[in-house]
């Protein structure tokens, strides 16, 4: 059953301790900030020319998961995640937020037609799977 | 006469080109290699593509991308990507000898937890990396 972003990132197993940040000071959450800045940024560029992300035989992002990633970056912001180290297309029409903090691995994947999944990977063993949907927060 | 059939050997070193317009590999940074860069594609039916570099060099094998584009050319163990519980078959191509697959890793399987999670596995993996190196194939027509 899908369940809100707001709702899976309420869960024990997803709360921001687990990825490691302690952005207490003013400069970590500048830091903090200006890294999700930046991810919104290129994603925007990817908006002009999804095209030039990925080779000739591959499918660019759609607009459709460029815009619903740019609707899930304040949601993760706001809910004090770290900005992804990796926002990559998936060569299928989507786009995949990869977050790391030691040997917890937590990757949003967007598809092609916007729909999204989040799987949280521990020691390498997964330990999640789930389908994200964009909502209002519970 | 070597002719791209014969079993791979667990010693033998395989390539995986990674076009660098994607930023699945990126030197500096943490990591510097995303799960995607194992990613099956629409063409990945029967595994995704690797270079067995017993038949090939890292430049050579970036050429076989296309003009316009560069690739970066990430070098695994045999072994390594055998103890994933992975296969490598050898899939020798009229312009690439030396081509094999991972037949586990295709587009039918992606959204599975096996997928997902060899995905995961192979980014883990040591690695070398060499290039970018430019493509030298025509590129196709976008539909």
């Amino acid at each position: 059953m899908p369940i809100t972003v707001a709702g899976i990132l309420a869960g024990t197993s997803f709360d921001t301790d687990a990825i490691g940040l302690d952005y207490g000071s003013p400069f970590e959450r500048t830091a903090f900030g200006d890294a999700w800045k930046k991810v919104d940024s290129d994603l925007a560029q990817w908006l002009k020319d999804p095209e030039a992300l990925v080779d000739f035989d591959a499918i660019p992002p759609t607009r459709k998961a460029i815009r619903t990633a740019r609707a899930i970056v304040p949601a993760l912001e706001s809910r004090k995640w770290p900005a992804p180290a990796i926002v990559v297309p998936d060569l299928n029409g989507g786009i995949s937020l990869e977050f790391h903090s030691g040997t917890l691995y937590k990757n949003v994947e967007i598809r092609a037609d916007g729909t999204s999944r989040l799987l949280v990977f521990r020691n390498g063993r997964l330990h999640a799977d789930r389908l994200l949907r964009l909502g209002k927060t519970q | 006469m070597p002719d791209g059939n014969e079993p791979i050997d667990r010693n033998e070193l395989v390539y995986r080109r990674v076009c660098e317009n994607t930023n699945f590999f990126k030197p500096g940074r943490a990591p510097p290699l995303s799960s995607r860069a194992f990613s099956p594609t629409t063409h990945d039916s029967d595994g995704i593509s690797l270079i067995r570099a017993a038949y090939s060099n890292p430049e050579d094998a970036a050429s076989g991308g296309y003009q316009g584009r560069s690739y970066y050319v990430i070098e695994l163990r045999v072994s390594d990507v055998l103890s994933l519980g992975l296969t490598i078959r050898p899939d020798p191509l009229a312009d690439e000898m030396g081509h094999a697959v991972i037949p586990e890793i295709n587009i039918r399987e992606m959204r599975t937890e096996k997928v997902a999670t060899a995905l995961n596995d192979l980014r883990n993996l040591e690695f070398r990396h060499y290039g970018p190196f430019p493509g030298k194939n025509t590129p196709p027509k976008r539909q």
